[in-house]
């Protein structure tokens, strides 16, 4: 996997062989992971896998079992909370609900020791870069869910942090305020330079706000990569499945030769070609195509390959894009999303009908995890 | 009948029930709390008689009319007999005094349970409870027998040199703590200490632990989170907690009657002297009425803090 260390600029933050266990469960296996400076990182993963485990052994509210945490060349380990360099955003944010805005960001500084006007001005920059300066006086109940998320930002940033922590960030916020957040959020983290680290369980809030994901499943790092990488060349069954919408076909390699690699599946009459990966004939593989690679046609295609016929089962027009949902004959169910500005393909399938379905050899991933 | 007969007296049946419902706690109050307070009361207003009841009407009827005799002299006697504020006085320290105790040993019991697990914490609930269980009176008694010189506790107090170093501080002044005002305080906080620790509980077992998960993050050591964070957070807790000590500690009689030893003046033994050794009916009347205004002061302004911090919340 060249591309998982490409990204990797110089380590800032490096981890190695981190072990956590719980009473009954192992939280975090053996998991290395390097971040550089500046960046915005993701750990991506559904509820325990791990990725808040990580994060409180970060900020140093758990203690890990076994292996090394270094920021900038300091080890973290041995430090309590109060004494790293590591400030967090909470899920659902932890504003002190006795405090003013102005207070909860100088919470922090007043525990650095600052005199009153060093805490003053720096309160006031931080108040200046969440655009939150006519709010100061009021106390967090007194706040929306948005404004709420950046007094915690500000509140976090206020102590200058060498990595900020973001669990969740925007889980506590309604669907529609979610989207515009991100974006503010990314912009306001970029403007500052902090390093981060951020938690999710939303895909499209790992690939909107990080430059890189680290997709986390059973207390392991599972692949690293950019929000692109991670989509278009997952390294497995798993990492395909999550991020995104996959059909998974299970096939065999017939021959690695020239222009590529040639697979059988019992899904298909067809032969299945792929123009990149190398694998070893014989080996059981999975092909996996995203459903906006897969077109319909209604004649059969040109090439002998990369096709097969299906029955619309069902599908459903959402304005940009179109969802069929097919039927293959040896029972395998295939979803294709098709874009509204190709409609021809797509015009006229109506359920019941028996179409074709074909696929560019430049596309597709094979998998062997 | 039609369906609208019927629902007419469905109607009919549910406000009788609402009025049951108001009624009865009413016809309660009236007649166990306001009627009695109105009698001791005007009590409080008439002046002592040797007659069955012991005190004189609030009116005459004479040959020009009615005659007032109602009077404030006993309100006034209050005030400018030492003895009786020596005894407000006292009860009042006591009081604060032992409010503090309980609280200084309450906040810590309180605090840890909230840490317990679910489980755990119902057992330590049961624990703070269970003792209320058995009788007030039955409790200090147990205390005599425990501080008594030659009893279980006293001795142990005697040989550790605890008794000795007491006097030496000048806290007591014979051989042992029973009948000394520090028994006193002993029951009192002992007795007294579920209903300090019940509210704090129920107000510390509600707070988010990342709160201090966040003051430790953002540098502050655990004591001083627990100062910015924790203790102005259970304010309404403990403020709970003081008022449901302090209040009744300021009209405790018992505790202090048995524990305490004639040292220990409090405005509920004097009470008890002026009605049953002196029959002073209407002395006794002004000073319970007296004892009771300076109770319902802080209990409204408790009440009035509440409902704004509900209205805070609520926002």
């Amino acid at each position: 996997m060249g591309e998982t260390e490409a990204a990797a600029p110089g380590a800032y933050l490096r981890l190695r062989a981190v072990r956590k266990r719980f009473a009954h469960t192992l939280a975090l296996d053996e998991t290395d992971l390097e971040i550089g400076r500046g960046e915005i990182f993701a750990l991506l993963g559904a509820s325990g896998c791990g990725k808040s485990t990580l994060l409180r052994c970060l900020a140093g509210l758990e203690t890990p079992d076994a292996g090394t945490i270094e920021l900038d060349g300091q080890s973290l380990l041995g430090l309590p909370p109060h004494a790293r360099p590591v400030n967090m955003m909470f899920q659902s944010y932890a504003l002190f609900p006795h405090m003013s805005v102005r207070q909860n960001i100088a919470f922090g500084l007043q525990q650095a020791r600052l005199s009153k006007p060093q805490i003053a001005e720096r309160v006031a920059q931080m108040l200046a870069l969440v655009q939150l300066e006519a709010l100061a006086q009021r106390k967090p109940h007194q706040l929306s869910g948005g404004q709420q998320q950046r007094v915690a930002l500000a509140r976090a940033l206020a102590r200058g942090p060498k990595l900020l922590l973001l669990d969740e960030p925007m889980a506590a916020l309604d669907r529609q305020l979610r989207t515009t957040m991100q974006f503010e959020l990314a912009a306001i983290l970029k403007r500052s330079g902090v390093t981060c680290v951020l938690v999710t369980h939303d895909q499209e809030e790992a690939m909107a706000m990080a430059g890189r994901i680290a997709l986390m499943d059973a207390g392991r790092i599972r692949q690293i990569g950019t929000p692109s990488q991670i989509y278009e060349q997952p390294n497995s069954r798993f990492a395909a499945r999550f991020i995104g919408s996959v059909n998974l076909f299970e096939a065999v390699v017939v021959r690695d030769g020239q222009g590529g690699l040639v697979l059988q599946s019992a899904d298909m009459a067809a032969p299945l070609r792929l123009e990149t990966v190398a694998a070893a004939p014989g080996q059981a593989v999975a092909l996996a195509l995203r459903p906006e690679q897969l077109r319909i046609a209604h004649a059969p295609p040109d090439q002998p390959y990369n096709r097969v016929q299906g029955v619309i089962e069902a599908s459903a027009y959402f304005g940009r894009h179109s969802i069929h949902h097919l039927r293959l004959a040896s029972g395998q169910r295939v979803m294709v999303d098709a874009a509204s500005t190709r409609v021809p393909q797509g015009q006229g399938v109506s359920p019941g009908e028996t179409v074709w379905l074909w696929w560019d050899a430049r596309d597709g991933v094979v998998l062997c995890e | 009948m039609s369906a609208r007969g019927r629902k007419a007296t469905v109607d009919e049946g549910g406000r009788g029930g609402r009025w049951a419902l108001i009624g009865v706690p009413s016809v309660w109050m009236i007649l166990l709390f306001a009627v009695p307070l109105l009698i001791v009361l005007k009590i409080s207003l008439a002046s002592v008689a040797i007659a069955r009841p012991p005190y004189t009407p609030l009116w005459a009827v004479t040959a020009d009319g009615i005659a007032w005799q109602a009077h404030l002299d006993n309100y006034r006697a209050l005030f400018t007999t030492p003895g009786y504020v020596q005894a407000y006085l006292g009860s009042l320290r006591i009081a604060l005094v032992s409010t503090a105790l309980t609280l200084l040993v309450g906040y810590p019991i309180a605090y840890c349970m909230a840490q317990l697990s679910p489980a755990r914490r119902s057992l330590a609930l049961m624990l703070v409870v269970l003792p209320s269980w058995t009788s007030f009176l039955l409790r200090a008694y147990a205390w005599i027998g425990l501080l008594k010189a030659n009893g279980p506790l006293g001795l142990w107090l005697d040989r550790l040199g605890v008794i000795d170093l007491l006097r030496m501080l000048g806290w007591i002044e014979g051989r042992q703590l029973l009948y000394t005002p520090l028994a006193a305080y002993l029951g009192i906080v002992y007795c007294y200490l579920p209903f300090m620790v019940l509210p704090l509980y129920a107000n510390l077992v509600r707070h988010d632990a990342r709160l201090l998960e966040a003051g430790h993050d953002l540098g502050a050591t655990p004591w001083r989170a627990f100062l910015a964070i924790t203790l102005p957070l259970s304010r309404a807790g403990i403020l709970a907690g003081c008022l449901l000590v302090a209040v009744p500690v300021m009209g405790e009689y018992v505790i202090p009657e048995l524990l305490g030893g004639p040292d220990t003046r409090m405005i509920g033994r004097v009470l008890w002297n002026e009605f049953f050794a002196n029959r002073d009916w209407p002395r006794a009347s002004a000073m319970a009425v007296a004892m009771l205004a300076t109770l319902v002061l802080p209990l409204a302004l408790f009440e009035r803090l509440q409902r704004r911090q509900l209205a805070a919340s609520d926002r």
